[in-house]
């Protein structure tokens, strides 16, 4: 079922793709796909395109998809390591989700980050505190890594 | 063939015939490869089984003038006489007047030398093939277990034998009757809405009956076909696949949440509700929306309106109420859903269960002493809320009420004095 379900996301995302999104998968397996999404424009990371990887359980869609990140990004909610704090991802899942959804969470979070539930504290009280210092390490890391 | 009684070993056993009989030697019905065909396919007689060769039963036309092959096997034995009274023949119908009178208690022929049934031997051959019938012919049982009973209610047998001249052919109903004209059953007139020869030609009171059936009978059909329209393109919401198109098609099964109406299919939807991995409030929420459903309610076809929901949700539920519950288990265990359960609690003995009373709990107060509580449903805080609320919002009302009053009086007042 996983299978099917993955294919039809495909097309879906092939014939509709959300706005500053891309994804398609890796090789031959369907169950691993790549994804870039582009940073928002009214964002620190305007201008950068930024790599995930995407892995489907076996029992997708009841399992969420594993995403996170391959490009380096200054975020309260994405870690070193790439993985992204965003509760659909986890407690908050849904069969209902596709990978399109997702994306656009995940760039809708990367213009509000959550620094109230965050993965990488010192991001995120620099985002509370200091805003322009946050807004500059965002964009000298996007122009850095993600240009 | 052991204790067989005597006429179910004459009839043919239609598992035998099809090579599935687990009786074996055990069968009270007749194990008999070479004997004549017994089951033969009412459909077929009509020209309209749609089976075709697939059938389970025979497709052979009887043969007019020999007689049917299985009523040969019936006349064997005084006992499958039984039969006969709901079987025609032009004998019977001048007869009938005869078994009257008999049945009045004046006149008995023919008493000697037959069976207690009232006919003699020799005009059991002439006991034509049992057809079982249309409904609208109340008086041919429509299963063998009715064509059984009949025998033993032998006065309402007589009676139906007096209606012989009334019944409608079925051969002419379904098509064409070998016997035209000489028919001694009636030729009935076509309807329009099924097209088969079925209105009584002289009979207003059973023509209205068959088209009122009919159009009963019609109207389903339209709201089939139009339930088969309406789920013949949802897409579940979790698979993504048309409901109606999966494969098996045991899988083409609508889950009904009774809280919003968004798509799933029943197997994709439960799949979900049993996710160990999330919270109970996740998988109980509709996938799409979120919004807390206490059960899915099993559908064939996509139901929108709110009536067609309430009314499958209360089948569901009537469905359930006879099942017994596995966690009342009979009386052995415990279900945790206690008197809210959808499942028939009930002890062997059939008897109903009475809901189990709640565990007492009790409570220290701020003075020190022991309270007891005896329910505390949230239902009823939440009720009391609602109440005062209510009460509250008739407060504002009765005050502003009381004030325009003392203000019109204080008015009054101070005209009079005026």
């Amino acid at each position: 079922m996983a299978g099917k379900r993955i294919k039809k996301e495909l097309i879906d995302f092939q014939i509709d793709p959300p706005a500053g999104c891309s994804a398609g998968p890796v090789g031959d397996d369907i169950f691993h796909w790549q994804a870039m999404i582009q940073g928002p424009p009214d964002s620190p990371y305007d201008g950068g395109a930024f790599k995930l990887s995407v892995h489907f359980p076996t029992d997708y869609p009841f399992k969420p998809p594993k995403i996170a990140f391959t490009t380096k990004i200054y975020h309260p909610n994405i870690n070193s390591n790439g993985n992204i704090c965003l509760d659909i991802l986890r407690s908050q899942w849904s069969p209902a989700l596709t990978v399109s959804k997702v994306l656009l969470s995940i760039t809708s979070l990367l213009t509000d980050p959550n620094p109230d539930d965050p993965l990488v504290p010192e991001i995120a009280r620099a985002y509370k505190t200091d805003r322009c210092l946050y807004n500059k390490s965002a964009h000298d890391w996007t122009l850095k890594y993600a240009s | 063939m052991a204790e067989a009684s005597p006429w179910t070993s004459e009839v043919q056993c239609r598992y035998f015939l099809h090579g599935s009989c687990t009786q074996g030697d055990r069968c009270k019905f007749a194990h008999d490869l070479n004997a004549t065909p017994s089951l033969v396919c009412r459909y077929y007689l009509k020209g309209n089984c749609a089976y075709g060769d697939r059938c389970r039963y025979d497709h052979v036309r009887l043969d007019k003038d020999k007689n049917k092959p299985n009523d040969k096997k019936f006349s064997k034995s005084p006992e499958n006489f039984i039969q006969k009274p709901h079987i025609k023949t032009d004998y019977d119908t001048r007869k009938s007047k005869l078994v009257a009178l008999k049945k009045g208690g004046e006149v008995q022929p023919e008493k000697d030398n037959t069976s207690p049934h009232g006919k003699p031997p020799e005009e059991w051959v002439k006991a034509k093939e049992f057809v079982p019938g249309e409904k609208y012919e109340g008086s041919i049982p429509s299963s063998y277990a009715k064509a059984t009973l009949c025998g033993q209610d032998l006065e309402e047998s007589e009676n139906n034998e007096l209606n012989n001249h009334n019944e409608l052919c079925p051969y002419a109903a379904g098509g064409e009757c070998w016997y035209g004209n000489n028919c001694t059953y009636l030729h009935g007139n076509q309807c329009e809405l099924c097209g088969l020869n079925v209105l009584h030609p002289t009979d207003p009171e059973l023509r209205k009956k068959h088209i009122s059936e009919c159009t009963e009978q019609h109207e389903k059909d339209m709201e089939l076909s139009f339930a088969v329209a309406r789920s013949k393109d949802k897409v579940c919401g979790i698979c993504m696949d048309i409901v109606l198109d999966k494969q098996p098609v045991s899988e083409r099964r609508f889950g009904i949440l009774p809280k919003c109406t968004h798509i799933f299919c029943l197997s994709c939807i439960r799949k979900w509700r049993c996710a160990k991995q999330f919270e109970n409030k996740i998988i109980r929420a509709c996938p799409e929306c979120r919004v807390q459903s206490d059960f899915v309610a099993p559908s064939q076809y996509w139901v929108e309106c709110e009536e067609d929901k309430a009314k499958l949700i209360d089948g569901y539920k009537n469905a359930l109420s006879s099942k017994p519950c596995r966690y009342f288990d009979l009386g052995k265990g415990e279900c945790p859903f206690n008197e809210k359960c959808f499942y028939l609690h009930a002890y062997p003995d059939g008897t109903k269960a009475e809901p189990r009373p709640r565990p007492i709990r009790r409570r220290e107060n701020a003075n020190g002493e022991t309270d007891i509580i005896n329910h505390s449903n949230l239902w009823d805080f939440l009720q009391v809320r609602d109440e005062l609320d209510h009460l509250g919002v008739l407060d504002e009302e009765l005050s502003l009420l009381l004030l325009s009053l003392m203000l019109d009086s204080s008015s009054e007042s101070d005209d009079d004095s005026l």
